[in-house]
């Protein structure tokens, strides 16, 4: 077992969710069922903070490919935090989840970006 | 009477007759009552050899006890030597102990000056103790100290204390630990498991009465044994045998020992009633004394029947002297006539012949009951059974087993001429099923022995399963047999034939009565080894299946470990140790002990590892995992208990100890550090307890030794003195050599030989990686992938690789790695190699597998290969039939950091 945990607050009625500690093929599972559990039907969207992610290789990628399509069904959006200076940042740039889902550099960046979808 | 008509002749011959016949007799009581005498004073040995063993393992008893005492205040000294001197904390951590151990009467700490500072029962705060010779001892620089027997006026109790220096890991002495008892407290428990007619009596360093199990009570002066000659030769350490004369306290014969305890210098008096015993081995002669006494008015009447020249009766004297030796009570016959000499030299010849069979029958029978019942192994005493019936009993013996198929199964053959056993086997190496007319079925059904004084050609026919066998039974020939059945509980688990053939010996109803005799014995150490072995075996396999034989193989660390069984104990002990990758890079190597053997205990050691790993996995710290195993198992026996985590990228250890000794360091340079640091026990109110986690550096080359109190306690020595012989120990012991290293302790400390108590150690070496080459072979499952970003992690640091390097090349290889787990699926070889080389600046991964090449499915493979090829200058594929071998390389910035 790999050890990451998720923690969730509200922040102006917005779901966060704050990723940390490594993610990989032992507990992407887990991980990804509680970030699709964070976001209630009734919100815009949801924000990840990877800011504290010491680790993440594909299987990462999978699962926020797959919690952005969750979320899309409900017409829900997904926003990723993840500061310039990241070494998570190049694994996320060469499997290309920039153009899927939308990066920012801190969380009232995507706080910004939420709101505007309202 | 007309006596005129004896003539001188006649009254020669009657006189030189009579004189004979009573010197016969006399000869038969003489060589009877001698016989009576030599056995039971053999029978009256052995009870007193079993006597001294009990005693012995009830002073072993004390000792574990007195031991536990001192393992016990060295863990809480140990915690008071870390944890700043305040008296609030001091009170409420000296109750928990207090609590928790549940036989302290006081449990107190004092200064150096011996002013008591803090306290749990016992001592008020603020009491000077400094005179008492405890103290005084531990003043004079020892570093712990049993009292003697000390009066508490106030419960008109004795007590017993154990001091204990409490010094810093640097040394510093800060004060001392005094835990004091009632000697009663120990000796309640153990009185549970002793006979009942036994008494104990505990005598202090000086001989004094510090308790006795009459309940007596006594003046000082009473308790004074000390002018004893036996109990001065125990104190000076020499076990005494008492036998018949009065044991301390009694008047009564009594029968034991005293057992010196080395530890305080204590000795153990333990003694049983004599006139019970006695009374119990007479018993079986009375009816030989009845016999005795039938001879000699035989003798009596034959002298007078002789003296008054009626010679013409001794015929039928004759056949009352036969009829005796049968064991029947003779009715005296009528004298009527001088004749039939013959016949009365005849008969006493079969009186003499019959003594001397009672006597080896009798001899049989407690031979049996020794020879059978000191084995404990089921085939060895069927073996045993079988040869003590041949040649005494019978010509050849069969025993027979029931099968839980109802089928009897001849198990064991013994015959009296080794070159005959073959042919007997084949006579009897048919199973004989239910329903078969074999006489012995019978046997088994009703649980009665049967008498076959001759064996008819018929009754061969009946019980023969074939023609062959038949034929082979005739051959063999066989006289009279006896088919006697073995009962255990009331049912018959099997049954022996004994068969005379070669000798003309005919059995008898006396014979008979022998042969069930030898039968209940077989069976009582039968049932007896069935189950201790039924035990020894659960027990057995529960332990083999909590000590690992494979522990984790991980890069750079090696680890080795032993497990001891004590010397002289039947049943495997509470040992047991541990060792369990955790995530983020983590090892944690437990060990631990629980009080008690057998079953028992090792059921408290598969809950308790079960326990540890889950909270470990789940994450938590060595005191968590205490805090939480101990509230959860409510344990009812005193364990204890050490979780030591390494962690294997920054070479740091935590460890938090539930009353263990202390696990000791041997760095590169020689020098040996333990690990300070412990608390209470987990027991009944472990929960109670707060465990503390502790942090040290472990150098790379250093090895940490876990190992269980066995190793350091020789009996009668000090816990101190066996923990400095260890230190000196280790300090000698290779350190490049984990293996090597666990000989060399175990052969310094216990010279090759069993210890009294069971050895458990586990030694864990922290090795330096190559820097040139990391070489893994991991198992082809996901779980492996941390192991593999950690090794990797630590490896690539070792060469100041820079952490976004160290990122880079950990994705890189663990997506070669996650392939290779899709490709060694269903393979046969189930592993994976991963090779990382610095070569100048450029660092190479290989990753290999054995498996077969997929295409590939779904996105995130494609997206594995994407990233390795962003992350890495150059990667190249290779599949084939035997498998995939991926090679990468990259150019960095650092990599000539060698």
């Amino acid at each position: 077992m790999t050890v990451a945990s998720v923690r969730v607050q509200l922040m102006d009625g917005i779901p966060m969710a704050t990723l940390t500690g490594e993610v990989d093929i032992v507990n992407a599972g887990e991980i990804s069922g509680q970030l699709f559990a964070a976001a209630p039907n009734t919100a815009t969207g949801l924000i990840v903070d990877l800011s504290g992610v010491s680790y993440l290789d594909s299987r990462g990628v999978h699962l926020l490919f797959e919690l952005a399509n969750r979320l899309r069904m409900r017409h829900q959006g997904l926003h990723l935090v993840v500061p310039p200076r990241a070494l998570i940042r190049r694994v996320l740039l060469l499997t290309h989840v920039d153009s899927v889902i939308p990066l920012h550099q801190d969380v009232s960046g995507a706080m910004g970006a939420l709101k505007a979808e309202e | 009477m007309r006596l005129h008509l004896v003539s001188p002749r006649r009254w020669r011959l009657a006189t030189s007759l009579t004189l004979t016949i009573m010197a016969l007799a006399a000869l038969l009581v003489l060589v009877t009552v001698l016989v009576e005498r030599a056995l039971i004073a053999e029978r009256l040995d052995a009870e007193l050899d079993n006597a001294v063993s009990i005693g012995m393992i009830a002073a072993a008893e004390v000792d574990r006890f007195l031991r536990n005492i001192e393992s016990t205040t060295l863990a809480v000294t140990q915690y008071l030597a870390v944890e700043p001197f305040n008296e609030q904390t001091y009170d409420t951590y000296l109750g928990r102990v207090y609590a928790a151990t549940g036989v302290l009467r006081g449990l107190f700490v004092t200064d150096l000056n011996g002013k008591v500072v803090a306290a749990a029962f016992g001592e008020g705060v603020g009491t000077d103790l400094s005179t008492r010779p405890y103290i005084r001892a531990l003043q004079g620089g020892t570093s712990s100290v049993w009292s003697e027997g000390l009066p508490d006026d106030r419960r008109h109790q004795i007590m017993v204390a154990y001091g204990r220096v409490i010094a810093t890991p640097g040394g510093t002495r800060r004060g001392f630990l005094i835990a004091a008892f009632q000697p009663p407290a120990l000796m309640s428990a153990l009185n549970d498991s002793l006979p009942q007619d036994a008494r104990v009596t505990l005598l202090d360093q000086r001989g004094f009465i510090i308790y006795t199990s009459s309940g007596v009570a006594l003046t000082p002066a009473e308790r004074d044994l000390s002018t004893r000659p036996n109990v001065r030769r125990a104190l000076r350490g020499e076990v005494v045998r008492l036998s018949g004369r009065p044991a301390p306290l009694t008047e009564d014969a009594r029968y034991g020992a005293l057992v010196p305890i080395q530890r305080t210098g204590w000795v153990l008096a333990f003694s049983r009633e004599l006139a019970p015993l006695e009374n119990r081995l007479r018993a079986p002669f009375g009816r030989q004394r009845r016999f005795l006494v039938g001879a000699i008015i035989l003798a009596g009447t034959i002298g007078f029947a002789v003296s008054l020249r009626l010679l013409r009766p001794l015929g039928r004297l004759a056949q009352a002297a036969s009829a005796i030796a049968r064991g029947e009570r003779p009715s005296l016959p009528e004298v009527s006539g001088p004749e039939e000499l013959a016949s009365l030299v005849t008969g006493m010849a079969a009186m003499s012949r019959a003594v001397k069979e009672r006597e080896d029958a009798l001899r049989l029978i407690a031979e049996a009951g020794k020879q059978l019942s000191s084995s404990l192994d089921h085939d060895t005493i069927l073996h045993d059974l079988a040869h003590l019936i041949v040649p005494r009993l019978a010509d050849w013996c069969i025993i027979y087993l029931l099968g839980s198929d109802d089928t009897l199964r001849p198990h064991e053959i013994a015959h009296v001429d080794d070159s005959q056993e073959e042919f007997v086997r084949r006579i009897a190496a048919r199973p004989i099923p239910a329903g078969s007319p074999h006489p012995i079925r019978q046997v088994i059904q009703t649980g009665r022995a049967v008498l076959l004084p001759e064996v008819a050609d018929d009754m061969l026919r009946r019980s023969a399963t074939d023609e062959e066998q038949h034929g082979l039974s005739r051959e063999v020939g066989i006289g009279s047999a006896m088919l006697v059945p073995l009962i255990s509980n009331d049912k018959a688990f099997g049954a022996m034939s004994l068969i005379t053939s070669v000798s003309s010996r005919r059995y008898s109803g006396g014979d008979l009565a022998v042969a069930e005799e030898v039968a209940q014995r077989a069976a009582q150490a039968i049932d007896k080894a069935r189950a201790y072995q039924r035990e020894r075996s659960i027990a057995e396999t529960l332990q083999r299946s909590l000590l690992r034989s494979r522990l984790p193989d991980l890069p750079g660390i090696t680890l080795a470990s032993r497990y001891l069984p004590a010397r002289q104990e039947a049943e495997i002990g509470g040992d047991w140790y541990d060792a369990v990758v955790l995530p983020e890079g983590r090892l944690a190597v437990v060990m631990g002990d629980v009080a008690g053997r057998g079953i028992h205990a090792a059921a408290v050691m598969g809950q308790l590892q079960n326990a540890v790993r889950a909270y470990a996995a789940e994450g938590y710290g060595p005191a968590a995992i205490l805090q939480r195993v101990g509230r959860m198992l409510d344990l009812r026996e005193m364990a204890t208990l050490l979780i030591l985590v390494f962690d294997l990228a920054t070479q740091a250890v935590r460890y938090a100890n539930a009353g263990h000794l202390p696990p000791l360091v041997l760095a590169l340079d020689g020098t040996v550090t333990a690990l300070e640091g412990g608390a209470a026990p987990l027991s009944i109110v472990s929960s109670d307890v707060t465990y503390r986690d502790y942090e040290a550096q472990v150098a790379p080359g250093s090895t940490v030794l876990l190992y269980t109190d066995g190793l350091v306690e020789i009996r009668g020595e000090s816990i101190d003195i066996g923990l400095q012989r260890l230190t000196e120990t280790l300090r000698g012991a290779p350190r490049d050599d984990v293996d090597g290293l666990v000989n060399h302790v175990l052969f310094g400390m216990l010279h090759d030989e069993a210890g009294i108590d069971d050895v458990a150690m586990l030694a864990l070496h922290a090795g330096v990686l190559d820097p040139a080459v990391l070489r893994l072979r991991l198992d082809a499952s996901p779980d492996a992938a941390p192991l593999l970003r950690h090794t990797l992690r630590r490896w690539l640091a070792q060469s100041r690789l820079d952490e976004e390097e160290i990122f880079d090349l950990t994705v890189a290889v663990t997506e070669a790695f996650a392939n290779a787990i899709e490709h060694a699926y269903g393979a046969g070889d189930a592993s994976i190699e991963v090779e990382a080389r610095l070569d100048g600046d450029v660092v190479r991964l290989m990753v290999r597998d054995w498996g077969r090449w997929r295409e590939q499915r779904g996105q995130h493979r494609g997206r594995g290969i994407a990233l390795m090829r962003g992350l890495m200058d150059e990667v190249d594929v290779t599949a084939g039939p035997d498998g995939t071998t991926v090679r990468m390389w990259r150019r960095v910035r650092r990599g000539v950091a060698v």
